[in-house]
Order: C-alpha cells, then structure tokens, then sequence
C-alpha cells in the first residue's frame, strides 16, 4: 500500500513517516502543495496524509484540484484547525476523513486502515486465533474448547479488537465503538473492562492473548 | 484620539447642533407671533377706516336732517369736505389716520345730485352695496380691491332730507381710498424683521452658550475616562458631583468598569492557572527525557521513559480538547442541535459505560426516568452525564450510591438530578465549583484527578441548552447536582 504524506512540519512528517513504514506501507514525503499536487497526478498512490497549512498551495486547494481532475486517492486531512465549519468543508470538498492535531498515531493508524478497507471485505464472523474461537452471530467464544461467558459489551470488545489482530486501540477508540461515547472522557473505564475480559480470557491460560501496549491501547494478537 | 480611526464620522457637535435648534425654534415661534401681530394691526386699522367712513355718512344724515340744503350748498359741503381732508389728511373724529373720502349723492331716481371730484387714479367702474331703500338707518360697507394696488372702501346708506316741507330720500355713496398706510406699517414691519433677527440671534448664541456649561460635566467624565487603561479598571468615574443625569450616565459606566475588571480578573487568573496546569506535565517531560539522555540506558528504560511521556502528552492533548471545547461553546454563534427523546435512553447508555467501573469500586448507579422526553442534544448530554457520573465516582466510597432521576415541572421544563452519597464539598467552595481548573482538593495527587474543567464543561453545555446547572453539598453525606432544561419551545418542529 503506498501512502503519500503532504506536511511541511518535518518533525510531524518524520514521525508519521517511519510508523507508517514500520507499519508495512510505503511511504513518500514532499513538504509543499505543489509538489504534493503534482506527486498525486504522476502516481497511484492508495492514500495521502494532507495537512491543510501548507507553503505555496493549502490543502484545500490541492483536494480541490485532485477531486476535479477525479483523481480517487483517498484522502485524510490533517489539521490544528477544529472547528465544525473546517471539518464540514473539509468533507464537502472531498476529503475521506479528517484528523485534528494532536492526534494519537495509533488512532490515525485505524483510520488509515478503515479508509483502505473501505468497500472491500465484509466483516468477518468466525475469528480462530490460537486456541481462541470467536462465533459473532451466535455471540459464543470458545477458549480449548471450553466456554467462556461473556457479557455483551465484553464480547463487543473482545469482537473489536480480535477483528483486526496486532493492531492497536486506544481508550477512545474503543469507548467510542463499544459504548458510544463520542469524547474523551478521563476516567479508566476501558481499564477496568479490559481487565475484567482478560480475567475471563486471558487469566485462565498460559497463552496470552490481550496486550497493554502502555499509553497507548491494548491490542489482540497472538504473539 | 486615534481610537477615532475607525469609527463612523461623527455628528456635529451637540452645542452646535442645539444652538441652531434654538434659533430655528425662536425662529418659528417669534415668526408666528409678529405674524399675528402684524395681522391683528392691520384688522384693527380696517376696523377704523370703517368706522370712519361711517362717522362720516352718520355726519352727513345728520347734516341733511337738520337743514333743507340741496344743491348749491351741497356742492360747498363736499368741496369743503374734500378740501378740508386733503388738506389735514385726517379726520376730526379719528385724527392719526390719513384719509381721502369721496362722496357721491343720488336722489331717489337713481339721478346723480352731486359729487367730489374722484382723482383719475380712482376707476370708474367701482361697484357701491346695494341699500334698501325703505332703510334710512343702515349703512352697509364693503371693502374692494380692484386690479390697482390700492384698497378702497365703499359705503351707501340713505338719508333723509326735508326740503319745501317735502321729505326726499338721498342715497350717499361715500369711497374711502385707503392710504397705503406707508409710514405705520413700514414702521411696524422694520420692528418686526428687528425683533426677529435679533431674536434669532440672541437664542442661538444663548443656546450655544447654555449648551456648552450644561456638557461641562461630559467633557470632564471623557478626560476622566481617558485615564482608565486594563490596569486601572478600578478609577472612579462618579466622583458624586455630576448633575443627576450625567451622574447615573458615570454610575452605569462604573458598574460596567467592575464587571470588566472582574473578567479580566477571571481572564487572567485563567491564563496563569492555564500556564501552571500546562507547567507540570512539560516539566515531567523535559525532565524524564533529559535524565533519560544524560546516560546510556537499557531498552526497556527507554520504553519505560517513552511510555510515561506519552501518558504527559496525552493529559496535555485533553486539556487542548477540553479547553477548545470551552471556548467553542462559549462562541455565541455556536449552535446546538437538540432534539426530543426519551431520557431513559441516555440513562440506560451511561450507565452502562460506568457500570463496570462503578462495581469495581463498589458503588452502584441506579437511574429512574418515569418516561419523561428531554429536549436537547443527545451528545451533549451524554458528556454532562458522563462528567458528573465520572466526578460522582471519584469522590464515592464502597457501599455508595449514585441516582439519576429526571422530572418535569409545572414550566415543562426538565430537570436531572444526580445524587452521591459521596465525601460532599465544603460549602465554602461551591461557587468556584464551575470555575476552569478549580478542584476542591487540591492535597490531591495529580493523576487522580480529572483535567479541572469537567464541571466547566458541565455548566458550558447547559449555558448553550439556555439551561441551569444547580448543586448543593454537605460534608460526608454526598453531592447532588441537578441540570434544569428549558422546555422544548413551542414553535419548533
């Protein structure tokens, strides 16, 4: 997958360059609008990072353009500027999403791979990772074939995140898909429910399957 | 004042502007007075030449009643008359008015008798009122204005006279041409201009002058306020000596002095409060990565290293959020989306968030909607909710309770209470209680607290609802907040 980065902060472009690569993607770097502009009309890349304030041609301009040339690279845009205004021309104008700064990687992570995954695959049902086996349309999960009970915002959590192993859920993330809530609130919810999955899931067996990967989320994943 | 860059062109000037309202009224007002005036003169001098003319005819019956003289004597009598008033110009009777009376006398067969010679400048065609001829005691007059400048009156009346014990019948036709009257009127209307233009005058120097003592106090009050910058909110501008009107104009401007100088109290207790929230996490930073550097270090001490930065980071990151989020709101052209559901909806869904947390701690939420509908925006509500059940938790041992109920008032309007059996809050402290970065402990350690501003976000979204948010608290027996909703207004969908 090759994802094209527009950002004229070298710290930022840095960062977001090697977690990206680190991350299995290919990556390309340019600092200003124009070069971004021309970068996207010569290749096919899969997604591009966009920040809004740019040198020489802002982002909305360069969305603008690519989107009348219909050039279907997805885009994320990325900005400091948060206002509901910014978000809503942001997407009128053709943006696939938009992340405001400071966002946490892991989070922009999962939104670069929902934007890849969009439209393709459905959703899996039946997920085996090691001795684990999780049936989403009876609701049942098996560990050495032996049941575990859950309860439904449990096995909602542990659906999420074994849906898409080794990647990493932050807090928000995960109280926003699981409960709903669309804010950070700073309470240690996600804890304590990841620590009661792991008492039914985990604790029991040698093998572990749940990951804290600290201040940042928890992952799934059979290492 | 270069402040004035900006500002639309000003008006004249106040004294200006009243000086030439007072000219301008006196203007009127001295106008329509000399009018009346100079109305009334000229009424009254018709009302003398009309008398005159009558003294005159009321003379000549007399004359006529008394002897039997027609003809010849006739002659002599008008001749005289003639000479004698264009020689005089005036009259025995009404001496001061200037007259010239000509006469006319008919008989009964309507045949001239005799007459004063009319001067050329007299037409010939004037028409004299009619008298009945039976009537020897009227006499009728009328006043003409032919095409000439001059005015005439004309008066008929018959007379009596006896001749060869014969009584006969005279008609008299007498024409008073009136003077123009020059030197009186012209006399009169000089004044009049006079009084006019001095009057004028007068009331708009007058009205400057008044105007410019009465301001006085506004110019004092502008070099008053002159000297009050940010730093010196506290001048007082109603030094109690201004007249009553000025004076409440100062009382009003002081109070909105103490309102500012209360903001920029809160403003900048802000700022300094921000800057000593922001201090600590950047300090934590600096410092674990700076010892971090200063020697080699084992992997897992880097990770270790990186992963409590991360967690500083992220405090810093919510506080942006939650600060963003307070000023938005506060932004009057924010706008919400409210609309109606049923509030045991929102119950059911943060209660369940916090369910796992709160019997982790021991502590059971319970909630009771009686199905009301609330009017408001679902999102909101759940951080309000969220907020205070978050707060409810923090300060609720083992074996605690926490309720959400809602109720509806004879307003319509919905309230939500949510009550803590928790530690409660010193009395003292619960009118900072909304206030950005105010906790009640402040003994407490850092990473057990919340970002400061949960309960300022509490109050912002219920100031966007146009609601109120109301909490009472006693020491160790709990906290009880409770959110009142407007009703949902009648005139939307």
């Amino acid at each position: 997958m090759r994802i094209l980065i527009i950002e004229d902060e070298a710290k930022t472009a840095t960062f977001l360059s090697k977690g990206l690569k680190e991350n299995g993607f290919s990556v390309d770097v340019v600092d200003n609008g124009i070069d971004g502009l021309s970068a996207l009309e010569q290749n096919n890349y899969d997604l591009a990072i966009l920040d809004i304030m740019l040198p020489l041609l802002d982002g909305w301009s360069v969305l603008s353009v690519i989107r009348n040339k219909d050039i279907q690279t997805r885009i994320l845009l990325l900005t400091a500027m948060d206002s509901v205004e910014d978000r809503v021309k942001g997407l009128e104008l053709g943006a696939d999403d938009y992340l405001v700064k400071p966002f946490a990687f892991s989070e922009l992570l999962a939104r670069i791979r929902t934007l890849l995954r969009r439209g393709t695959a459905t959703e899996i049902q039946k997920i085996q990772c090691a001795d684990l086996e999780i049936d989403a349309i009876k609701h049942r999960v098996t560990r050495n074939n032996v049941r575990i009970d859950l309860t439904p915002k449990e096995f909602q959590l542990l659906l999420l995140m074994a849906r898409r192993p080794g990647e990493v859920f932050s807090r928000t993330v995960i109280a926003e898909q699981v409960w709903d809530m669309n804010f950070d609130s700073d309470t240690n919810v996600v804890d304590v429910a990841i620590r009661r999955l792991r008492n039914k899931v985990d604790d029991p067996f040698e093998n572990k399957l749940i990951h804290t990967i600290r201040g940042v989320g928890y992952a799934f994943e059979q290492k | 004042m270069p402040l004035n860059k900006n500002n639309p062109p000003s008006l004249q000037p106040l004294a200006k502007k009243l000086a030439i309202l007072y000219a301008s009224t006196t203007f009127s007002v001295l106008l329509i007075a000399s009018g009346l005036l100079y109305w009334s003169v000229l009424d009254h001098l018709q009302k003398e030449h009309e008398s005159l003319l009558s003294a005159k005819i009321v003379e000549l019956r007399h004359y006529f009643k008394d002897s039997s003289l027609l003809g010849e004597t006739l002659y002599d009598l008008i001749d005289a008359e003639h000479h004698h008033s264009q020689a005089t110009h005036s009259s025995a009777i009404h001496p001061g008015i200037p007259h010239h009376i000509f006469l006319r006398l008919y008989d009964e067969q309507n045949n001239l008798l005799v007459e004063s010679n009319l001067p050329q400048s007299i037409p010939k065609n004037l028409v004299f009122p009619l008298v009945d001829s039976q009537d020897t005691q009227s006499i009728s007059i009328i006043k003409v204005n032919p095409e000439s400048e001059q005015l005439f009156l004309l008066g008929s009346a018959w007379a009596v006279t006896i001749s060869d014990q014969q009584s006969r019948k005279v008609l008299i036709q007498a024409l008073l041409q009136l003077a123009p009257d020059e030197s009186l009127l012209t006399d009169f209307q000089r004044t009049l201009t006079a009084v006019l233009i001095f009057g004028v005058l007068a009331s708009a120097l007058t009205g400057f002058w008044v105007t410019r003592q009465g301001l006085r106090p506004l110019r004092q009050i502008t070099k008053t306020i002159h000297n009050i910058n940010a730093h010196q909110l506290n001048e007082q501008v109603n030094s109690g000596q201004w007249p009553e009107e000025i004076a409440l104009l100062a009382n009003a401007f002081d109070q909105m002095l103490v309102r500012l100088d209360q903001s920029f109290a809160r403003l900048s207790q802000f700022s300094a409060d921000l800057a000593h929230e922001l201090r600590t996490p950047v300090n934590n930073l600096m410092g674990t990565a700076e010892v971090a550097l200063s020697r080699k270090r084992s992997s897992e001490e880097y990770q270790e290293i990186l992963e409590s930065n991360i967690e500083e980071c992220q405090r810093i990151a919510r506080m942006i959020d939650e600060l963003l989020f307070l000023a938005r709101a506060e932004n009057p052209k924010t706008e919400i989306t409210p609309v109606l559901f049923p509030i045991a909806k929102e119950f059911a869904v943060i209660t369940e968030f916090y369910d796992m947390l709160a019997s982790d701690q021991q502590v059971a939420i319970t909630y009771q909607s009686n199905q009301i509908e609330l009017y408001a925006d679902p999102n909101l509500l759940r951080r309000v909710l969220s907020n205070l059940i978050s707060n409810a938790l923090r300060y609720t041992k083992a074996q605690g309770i926490i309720t959400l109920t809602a109720s509806t008032s004879a307003e319509q309007s919905v309230s939500i209470t949510i009550t803590d059996t928790g530690e409660g809050i010193d009395e003292t402290l619960l009118p900072q209680i909304f206030d950005r970065f105010f906790r009640a402990d402040k003994s407490r350690q850092r990473e057990k607290q919340g970002s400061g501003l949960g309960l300022a976000i509490v109050k912002s979204i219920m100031d966007l609802h146009g609601g109120q948010v109301l909490i009472s608290s006693q020491l160790q027996q709990g906290t009880q907040v409770e959110l009142i909703f407007p009703p949902k207004p009648v005139y939307s969908a």
